[in-house]
């Protein structure tokens, strides 16, 4: 093995560059977290699984508060019902309840809390490619806040009122974006779902119009800072993207291989941009054999891999029903690349 | 005489306003409310088409159903006057452990539109709770859905008890992980990708099902959703 670290694998392969093996991230829910703790013995769960990401939230310890038996209200005010979904949840209330934004107070983005942990986690991952995790970027945080629903009316309905609401985050997480760039970190990783498993949620004339210009505000924020761009949208997004190579995206997530044809999207957008995740959250991982599951790792690395541009992950974080066989199964796999 | 084709095309391009005072001027002429209901339904039946053809998105269907639902409301004392009652009434829900509704509400907003009348039992809905609702409403369509791998294996236990409750009612499953593949193997009858396959695949599996309508059943629009 050569001596690369897992900081120099994941920007070699950004950089279209052949590592000497395919650089991987797991990441997993909190049931999975503590299956894994106590399988390894360890919560340093990072060493054990090799893991070439270091991940961080720019929030404060009380960014959520229990209201409730598994209700978790957000610093926005969206209450998140987890009963049954530790991780996530359903959105419970309604922050916005009319089209206005009248009344409603934003939180401080410029919290000291959401960044003086920053150089600690910095030195903590010396070796590890870091990444400031900016989740809910722009249409999540909207339809958080306004309901899912109402929020797709009003875009069609209402866009001068969405462009207002979707500006106020903006402006938000520029303001993340000038803190956490001034730290020695490698890229922001954006996370926005704009598409169900078959197709776009809302029409591409609509993200053009309502999302894009957000996006390349916020995008050219994080590479004028000398920092590269990650984002995460689910579904069957690929249509997109062209105006994300555009817009100076350089990592796409989570890379679905049941919305998307990963070999062909990789011929076509391969040089461009860099593949991260791959291994299907819907079937193998939680379905299939370890045997299965180290075939289409070795699968992945054998028709992804080549050339660079591939980061090797579940296709989300995992959830409780992948068996800990798969996940050693997995490691395994990109072990013996 | 009011015109029905411009309620048609109201409730296409969303135009509640238009939909809601052309239904009332066609109630005011004396026309049949069935013939009402149909330019409404047949209007459902062209966005499901374009949905499913990329040509409009889920807000476009979300903006046609609000308008159909708007213009329903309208009508509706006029449909019960006329005797006129969905041919099928359908129950719809999240499976247990599941919160997610998106999916669920479009479906339950399609079969509306196609006239079926939708029962909307909410998320995280017990296996027994698909089978209590499906006797009580006389229903002979259960809609079962899933975001979650975790959750969509539950369906099997839903089928189950919808089937041994009423073993004649169409059972279908849908939610993103969720594959015909699976729905076979869990017994279901039925699976549709998207909402608009969902109204085509209903009506294809209940046109071997009787009109089972129970006595003083959900009107057309009737919807107990727990949120609201």
């Amino acid at each position: 093995m050569s001596g690369l670290t897992p900081r120099e694998r994941v920007l070699t392969t950004i950089r279209h560059g052949q590592p000497d093996r395919v650089p991987h991230h797991f990441s997993y829910t909190a049931p999975v977290r503590r299956k894994l703790e106590a399988y390894f013995g360890t919560l340093d769960l990072d060493r054990v699984l090799d893991n070439h990401i270091a991940k961080y939230k720019p929030r404060c310890d009380d960014f959520l508060v229990e209201v409730g038996p598994g209700l978790w209200r957000d610093e926005y005010g969206v209450v998140w019902n987890r009963q049954g979904d530790a991780d996530v949840g359903a959105v419970a209330n309604c922050v916005l309840e009319n089209r206005s934004l009248d009344g409603y107070s934003w939180p401080d983005p410029h919290l000291p809390c959401r960044y003086d942990r920053l150089p600690a986690f910095i030195d903590a991952n010396r070796e590890r490619y870091r990444v400031v995790n900016l989740g809910k970027s722009l249409f999540e945080r909207a339809w958080s806040m306004r309901g899912m629903e109402d929020l797709l009316i009003d875009m069609v309905e209402a866009p001068e009122w969405i462009e207002e609401l979707l500006d106020a985050i903006t402006e938000f997480n520029l303001v993340n974006i000038a803190e956490v760039t001034r730290f020695d970190i490698d890229a922001v990783m954006f996370g926005d779902d704009w598409a169900a498993q078959r197709g776009l949620i809302f029409s591409p004339e609509l993200w053009r119009r309502l999302i894009k210009p957000r996006l390349a505000r916020m995008y050219s924020a994080v590479r004028q800072a000398g920092k590269t761009v990650f984002i995460h949208s689910c579904g069957h997004v690929q249509e997109l993207f062209p105006e994300l190579i555009e817009l100076g995206v350089e990592v796409f997530n989570p890379f679905q291989p049941e919305v998307m044809d990963l070999v062909e999207v990789k011929r076509q957008f391969g040089h461009q941009l860099t593949f991260y995740g791959g291994v299907s959250l819907q079937r193998v991982l939680p379905f299939g054999s370890p045997r299965e599951v180290q075939e289409e790792a070795r699968r992945l690395i054998d028709e992804i891999g080549p050339g660079g541009g591939y980061i090797l992950a579940p296709s989300h974080d995992m959830p409780a029903d992948v068996p800990i066989e798969n996940i050693v199964a997995l490691l395994e796999a990109v072990h013996n690349q | 005489m009011a015109d029905l084709s411009a309620l048609t095309a109201a409730v296409e391009a969303g135009d509640q306003r238009t939909a809601v005072a052309v239904t009332e001027a066609a109630i005011d002429d004396g026309m049949a409310a069935q013939a009402i209901l149909d330019a409404m339904s047949s209007a459902m039946e062209v966005i499901g088409g374009r949905f499913q053809r990329n040509e409009i998105y889920v807000p476009e269907m979300l903006i046609s159903a609000r308008a159909m639902k708007l213009a329903t409301a309208v009508l509706e004392p006029h449909l019960v006057k006329a005797g006129v009652r969905p041919e099928h009434t359908a129950v719809i829900g999240t499976v247990a452990g599941d919160l997610h509704d998106i999916g669920k509400n479009l479906v339950g907003m399609m079969w509306k539109g196609a006239t079926i009348a939708v029962v909307d039992l909410g998320t995280n809905v017990p296996a027994d709770r698909f089978a209590s609702a499906a006797v009580e409403h006389g229903a002979s369509l259960v809609g079962i859905s899933a975001l979650l791998t975790t959750t969509m294996v539950g369906m099997r236990e839903a089928v189950a008890a919808v089937r041994a409750a009423v073993p004649q009612a169409v059972v279908m499953v849908g939610g993103a992980p969720v594959t015909s593949e699976f729905a076979e193997s869990i017994g279901a009858d039925g699976y549709a990708a998207d909402a608009a396959a969902a109204v085509d695949v209903a009506r294809q599996l209940l046109a071997s099902v009787p009109r089972r309508v129970a006595p003083g059943g959900p009107a057309i629009d009737q919807i107990s959703d727990p949120r609201t």
